[in-house]
């Protein structure tokens, strides 16, 4: 380590002596985690790990760790969810911009079961990237999922889905993230979310009905029970969230161009079972900007031109099906689609045809 | 005690085991109430200094004590100034549930693992001059804090169970609760456990959040903070804290200087 010389550390004070205690920090301070909006964001979704996670896996620990330390200085590059993160804060800007004293922020937080040693790397390669995070939980092996709660958590990404799984059961809104296949450019002056809408921000419940008793019945159901809105599923609250963050750029006339657009990207039909879906939005006061009814068409080339920083879908079918095609997609563990595998898994079985509703 | 349990399973020879000892400065009359209670909870306490009114720090010295608890500050903030790790216990009213097969210490990091520089700093110049001063002396040591020790020691322990390969559910674990903030000032905190050879299993870097809430997730056996501010957080959500009445800290609460003594008018 190189020790600063007492005559650097006297220069230092020559500089700074006469600094005020109270004026204002140049660096924004992270808003109270119950006034904010905290995305909970694993190391491996930020970053690209993969070189670190395979030295883990088949040499163990100490050769992890050694690994690490060796290329402290080097920073990570970055992994899928980093786009999203980049967009996130520069919503954080503008929203600084606008309201100079509100809480009412994203605050990311790196929640990862890494262990101290690789703390150093990770600081390093986030002061490279200049992102903002100055919350760290880092578990050292443990789950994270009770500090999820205490940080009143509204989104957790991770590149496990045994957490994601652990966090959905504890009834916070989390998704495992992939890699794109492809690099897409993102926007960086606008934060694009896409949703799915069946068992992501409704319940499954309309899902169940199609996979037990099929297409017909499901449009029957769904024509009947219109005016009744579904359950809500796992993102929504997230979804709330951002209409929450939307209103205030609207209330300053921004919206236009505002920072932040939410996408509905769904399998359902419009004519058949559209309904529901809307007026279920309706009855909770949430709006997505944009509404996509594909009726079983693949959501890969909607979303390559949509170009969102994150989609969100309870299926793998259309999770790798957007990944493809250059998407980050994050699968959310939720619901009876579960129990039915995805097109690149072990036990398959026939390719779902694509005008069937899956 | 169970860490000592699992401690003689593995080492029966070894000497290298806590000690507790019961230093109070009751009178021997006490003495039979005391001893009375120690059994009837089952706890292993041989030794005992029952000073009869006098001050117990020297007999701290005389038994090399790693860290002295007790429930009164004046005690407690002399044994500090000897040189001793020690910090002022408080009850707490709804206490969380804590598990017995694992021994969980938190620590702060300024004024407690570290010495007050760096918060002095924070006080007196303000965050920037702070974040950058981290900054610029990032690959300095911060000088050690009363509990540095005490840390050492529950290190010690704990290699020897990873040696017997049990550091996946190892009976001891350690956490750093940090209000400082990763990006702007973890580096510094990080180098300077490693320059001591020392670790922690838990590295919570909070950028001033409070830490009650994530106090109540980890449920530690005991808190060691120098800031009365986070020790009250910390037990309003039941977990058991111990103030330890070290450096700049005290001179502040809650942000606003409350000691002025020695300012000049």
């Amino acid at each position: 380590m190189n020790k600063p010389t007492v005559k650097e550390m006297h220069s230092f004070w020559e500089r700074n002596e006469n600094c005020n205690p109270s004026s204002p920090s140049k660096k924004p301070k992270p808003p109270e985690p119950q006034n904010a909006m905290t995305i909970a964001v694993s190391s491996r979704a930020l970053f690209s790990m993969d070189v670190e996670q395979d030295i883990y896996e088949q040499q163990g620990m100490e050769a992890y760790l050694s690994y690490q330390f060796q290329h402290e200085t080097e920073p990570f590059a970055p992994g899928p969810a980093f786009p999203f993160i980049k967009a996130v804060e520069a919503v954080n800007a503008k929203l600084r911009e606008l309201y100079p004293d509100s809480e009412e922020l994203f605050d990311v937080v790196l929640m990862t079961s890494n262990h101290a040693h690789v703390g150093l790397r990770l600081i390093n390669s986030i002061n490279h990237h200049k992102l903002f995070i100055e919350r760290f939980c880092m578990t050292g092996g443990n789950s994270p999922i009770g500090y999820l709660k205490a940080y009143h958590t509204n989104l957790y990404l991770s590149a496990d889905s045994v957490k994601v799984r652990e966090a959905i059961e504890e009834g916070i809104a989390a998704a495992t993230v992939f890699s794109p296949g492809k690099i897409c450019e993102v926007p960086e002056t606008q934060l694009r979310v896409a949703f799915d809408g069946d068992a992501v921000l409704f319940s499954d419940e309309s899902e169940r009905i199609y996979k037990a008793h099929g297409l017909d019945k499901f449009f029957e159901h769904e024509k009947a029970h219109e005016n009744k809105p579904l359950d809500h599923g796992p993102l929504k609250g997230f979804l709330e969230t951002l209409g929450k963050l939307q209103q205030k750029f609207y209330a300053k006339g921004q919206r236009m161009d505002c920072p932040i657009r939410t996408y509905l990207v769904t399998a359902r039909s419009a004519a058949s079972s559209g309904t529901r879906a809307l007026k279920t939005l309706r009855s909770w006061g949430l709006e997505t900007d944009e509404a996509l009814f594909l009726a079983g068409a693949p959501k890969g080339p909607m979303l390559e031109k949509i170009r969102p920083h994150i989609f969100f879908d309870d299926q793998m079918f259309h999770v790798e099906g957007a990944t493809e095609l250059g998407t980050v997609a994050a699968h959310v563990p939720y619901g009876i689609a579960q129990r039915f595998p995805s097109k690149i898994g072990k036990d398959i079985k026939k390719d779902v045809p694509a005008k069937q509703l899956v | 005690m169970n860490v000592n349990a699992r401690l003689r399973e593995l080492y029966p020879d070894s000497e290298e085991l806590f000690d507790i000892v019961l230093v109070t400065n009751n009178h021997a009359q006490v003495g039979v109430r005391l001893i009375n209670s120690i059994n009837y909870y089952d706890l292993t306490i041989e030794r005992f200094c029952m000073t009869g009114g006098e001050s117990p720090i020297g007999y701290l010295k005389a038994y090399m004590t790693n860290l002295y608890l007790s429930k009164d500050s004046k005690k407690v903030q002399e044994a500090i100034e000897e040189g001793i790790a020690a910090a002022t216990m408080f009850t707490c009213d709804n206490e969380n549930e804590l598990i017995d097969t694992q021994l969980r210490v938190a620590f702060d990091g300024d004024a407690v693992l570290f010495s007050d520089e760096s918060e002095i700093i924070v006080k007196e110049h303000g965050l920037d001059t702070f974040f950058e001063h981290e900054k610029e002396f990032e690959n300095k040591p911060l000088a050690q804090g009363p509990l540095k020790c005490f840390l050492e020691a529950l290190g010690k322990l704990q290699r020897k169970f990873y040696v017997k390969n049990q550091r996946i559910n190892c009976p001891v674990r350690t956490y750093l609760v940090t209000a400082r903030s990763a990006a702007s000032a973890g580096v510094r905190v990080l180098k300077t456990l490693r320059s001591w050879g020392l670790e922690v299993d838990e590295a919570l870097f909070l950028a001033g959040a409070p830490k009650g809430p994530l106090l109540k997730k980890i449920r530690p056996h005991i808190f060691f903070d120098d800031q009365m501010f986070h020790v009250e957080g910390a037990q309003e959500l039941g977990t058991i804290a111990a103030h330890v009445p070290y450096g700049i800290g005290q001179k502040y609460h809650k942000g606003k200087r409350i000691d002025t003594s020695d300012v000049e008018k």
